[in-house]
């Protein structure tokens, strides 16, 4: 069931009026039927793999808790055996079987290891990541294990993040299901909006630009120059509409009832600096490698040499996780080159724009800065998008073909190639919305928009709402696109 | 009353008077039923009833299901309005005894085409004679359309009735079309803002074939067509193509739907003919892909209207430059079904070797 459909637009209403009316006793394991119903609707027999998670971390969490010495460590280290094992075999083992033939076929041999026709469960890398930080900060003394199995498998299973994040702590969410939650208007009407806000990058951004995207993406090979930038610029804002707004109608809709979920964005685009980016990118998956990979490699706390391992680790790490495929771990690789160059000449740039007086202007500087970001970002996401290593140096190769001679003006800069098969009104619209998302983004840096809004005459408050609503309606495409990060 | 209940109340009426519009918009769009997708209706073409062309698929499977009992139809044409140059009164000239029902749907796609062939084939509906007119655009397609103008019926697709009915209501709640929908409606005028959503053309339909003709267009041009065409001129751009040709459509997934309606229609022992538009920009079907077309439907069934020729060389053939007019699809069939027609390549094309 994606939230950009019709089923969802009736799950939602339903689900969250009966939790309401529902006795604080029975409120749990309604949320955990109805998360079942949810998760279900994919592919029902995958919450097979799901209950096998949630028994075995489940226990885990008692045993580690009782136990002592070495003992909470090996419990430990099976919990986190079965869960990587579930990962290892679901995502990642035809993966394994394909390299290691491509490997022994250089020897003339092949795997002896059969292929498996499976399909990926959705959201698996997620729940799994979100089960693993339980068992880890039991062990870590500062979680508690829960005893009742219904309240642990709604924290792992809780609809409105089980399929795409954000990827909670313990700590933050697994109290919350004890809470008596009121019906409460500001908060209610709160989370509808933050609700109307991510579809509205959803359906009227992410979904409009991915059809120009998936053009060229999808056959590279008939492109070169300007459609692939485009592309790519497109691409770098699909994937931030569709991922950041997937995690707004999470959090909004367990605001809804209630719940307070981790932020999961926070305008990575205006990043001035790699770390910057990452401080602001998917940050539940960010600070869940700092806090469960990046601190046990040692972290800063070791020579630079082996922190810059630790570093490049993590985003190689990072790569892998979101797919099974080398240009993942490419994105990655690209990632923790841009984070260690950016700390290897830290020095000498802050030399030379000390030299060069450059914070005279600090608001150009700062756009400067912002731009390079962006510009390194999207020319990653050149390595996630594209189908395939081949392709991804081939369009890698051909982004500039051909733009020389447009600009010098031997041939026309801005001709039909650039609409990438769309009409000239569909592109502007999305132009048009990529705009106003970005003074909306660059406004929030300031001020809370949410804030901002509810200090308005009802008049224009309301206006506003209906504009938002309405193009979600006329705008939006409402073509069951299915959010990019459901994949992992 | 507890806050609690307080604020239930207040969010319930505030809710309310959010959706009030988007209620107000799904009520006219029952109580009207603009697409004549709700009710079930006699006559979808009713010159006093009709502002929006209905979907045209949704139509057609209709009315094949109402009178299929009735007429007991076994010869098809099949394609997009296109299609409509050739009625069925001309093309039951060259059958013997047939009941001829015209399959056809607005922008039509290979998929649609396959999908209405499956569909008759599932239901044990023996075809005798098919007519497939098809182009480039046409075999690029092999998905279902979006739209309420191009979805196709849920019987044929296998869509779910109700994602089917809610293309229609997104349809509706569009801006543009929501506003010159009810203006039409409430002040009973076309404006030229409206075209494009409004229909301001009248047509005559045949119910029993499901032939639709563009009346208001034939009485003008009966009345006087020099000067039909004389106020038309803009519309009739100059033609410099030479030899071009059409890029590739047919892919593997086009080639598997080609393949299969051929073996659907061969279990049927059905007289295929597969008719390539002649459209006006002269641009030819790519000759690869009418070679396709031969190997799987047969080098005598296929015949190449498309390019430069005598058929596409004249406006007065065309009613704009997307519809082309009966006289011409009277001159297919004559190709297709015995005399030839000047200039048409396909009278030149090679036999079969045997």
């Amino acid at each position: 069931m994606l939230f950009n459909s019709l089923e969802f637009l009736l799950f939602f209403p339903i689900v969250t009026a009966v939790y309401f009316f529902l006795p604080q006793r029975f409120r749990a394991w309604f949320l955990l039927f109805a998360s079942c119903v949810f998760y279900m609707s994919f592919v029902p027999a995958y919450i097979l793999i799901l209950a096998f998670t949630i028994f075995v971390d489940y226990f885990a969490g008692m045993l580690i808790e009782g136990a002592e010495g070495r003992q909470r460590k090996y419990f430990l280290v099976a919990s986190v055996f079965a869960n990587v094992g579930v990962l290892a075999l679901f995502k990642y083992y035809n993966f394994l079987d394909w390299n290691l033939d491509w490997l022994l076929q250089r020897f003339g041999r092949h795997t002896p290891l059969p292929f498996l026709a499976i399909a990926l469960p959705i959201g698996l890398s997620f729940h799994t990541f979100q089960a693993m930080s339980y068992t880890i900060e039991v062990y870590r003394r500062k979680q508690r294990a829960e005893r009742n199995l219904h309240i642990y498998a709604l924290y792992v299973m809780f609809y409105p993040q089980l399929v795409a994040g954000p990827i909670e702590r313990p700590q933050n969410l697994l109290h919350q299901f004890y809470e008596h939650h009121e019906f409460r208007y500001s908060r209610v009407t709160g989370g509808l909006k933050l609700m109307a806000w991510g579809f509205f990058k959803k359906v009227v951004i992410a979904d409009r630009l991915a059809r120009m995207v998936s053009r060229v993406y999808d056959d590279p090979w008939s492109y070169q120059g300007l459609p692939l930038i485009l592309a790519t610029f497109y691409f770098a804002i699909q994937i931030y509409c569709d991922f950041s707004g997937y995690s707004d109608i999470a959090i909004g809709a367990a605001e809804v009832m209630g719940f307070r979920l981790m932020r999961n964005f926070n305008r990575p685009y205006f990043a001035r600096s790699i770390a910057d980016f990452w401080g602001g990118w998917h940050i539940s998956l960010s600070t869940w490698f700092r806090d469960y990979l990046y601190i046990c490699l040692g972290g800063n706390r070791v020579s630079i040499p082996r922190w810059y391992l630790n570093l490049f680790i993590v985003f190689l790490v990072s790569g892998l996780w979101h797919g099974a495929n080398w240009t993942f771990v490419a994105w990655g690789a690209l990632h923790g080159f841009y984070m260690l160059f950016g700390l290897a000449t830290g020095d000498l740039r802050r030399r030379w724009v000390d030299s060069w007086r450059l914070l005279r202007w600090p608001r150009l500087y700062h756009f400067f800065q912002r731009l390079v970001i962006f510009a390194l970002v999207t020319f990653a996401w050149i390595f996630f998008r594209a189908r395939n290593g081949v392709e991804a140096v081939y369009i890698v190769g051909h982004l500039f073909s051909g733009v020389g001679r447009k600009l010098i003006g031997h041939e026309q800069l801005i001709d039909s190639s650039v609409l990438l098969g769309e009409d000239r009104a569909s592109v502007a619209i999305a132009l048009g919305f990529i705009t106003l998302l970005g003074i909306i983004e660059a406004a929030q840096g300031k001020r809370s928009i949410r804030g901002e809004i509810a200090q308005l005459p009802a008049w224009s408050r309301w206006g506003i709402y209906y504009a938002l609503l309405f193009t979600i309606l006329w705008f939006g495409v409402f073509n069951k696109t299915q959010f990019i990060y459901f994949q992992f | 009353m507890s806050r609690q209940n307080k604020e239930l109340r207040l969010f319930v009426s505030k809710v309310a008077l959010l959706l009030l519009p988007f209620t107000l918009i799904v009520v006219s769009y029952v109580v009207c039923d603009p697409f004549k997708v709700i009710r079930s209706y006699p006559d979808f073409y009713r010159a006093d009833e009709q502002f929006v062309m209905p979907n045209r698929d949704y139509a057609s499977t209709e009315l094949f299901v109402r009178n299929y009992p009735v007429y007991s139809y076994d010869s098809f044409i099949f394609g997009s309005s296109r299609s409509l140059a050739i009625r069925t009164g001309d093309w039951e000239q060259y059958l013997q005894g047939a009941s001829p029902f015209h399959f056809d749907a607005s922008d039509e796609s290979l998929y649609g085409i396959h999908a209405k062939i499956s569909y008759l084939h599932g239901r044990g509906v023996a075809i005798r004679n098919c007519l497939i007119t098809l182009d480039a655009d046409t075999l690029s397609h092999v998905q279902n359309s979006d739209g309420p103008l191009f979805v196709k019926h849920p019987a044929t697709s296998g869509m779910n009735r109700v994602t089917f009915q809610l293309e229609f209501a997104k349809g509706y709640a569009k801006g543009r079309f929501l506003v010159a929908y009810l203006d039409r409606r409430i002040s009973g005028k076309f404006r030229p803002y409206m075209k494009g959503f409004i229909e301001d053309r009248r047509f005559q339909h045949l119910p029993r074939t499901n032939d639709l003709y563009f009346a208001s267009e034939d009485e003008a041009l009966g009345a006087d067509e020099e000067k039909w065409y004389r106020g038309r001129q803009q519309i009739f751009y100059p033609r410099t193509v030479t030899s071009e040709s059409s890029p590739r459509v047919i892919g593997t997934v086009q080639l598997n739907d080609l393949i299969e309606i051929a073996d659907m229609l061969r279990a049927d022992r059905a007289e295929v003919r597969v008719l390539i538009h002649p459209a006006y920009d002269q641009k030819s079907l790519n000759p690869q892909d009418v070679e396709t077309l031969r190997s799987i439907f047969g080098r005598d069934n296929v015949f190449d209207f498309s390019g430069i020729n005598a058929l596409t060389s004249d406006p007065h053939h065309y009613y704009e430059t997307t519809h082309y007019r009966p006289m011409v699809g009277r001159q297919m069939l004559a190709a297709a079904y015995g005399s030839a027609v000047p200039g048409v390549p396909k009278i030149t094309a090679p036999k079969p070797a045997h």
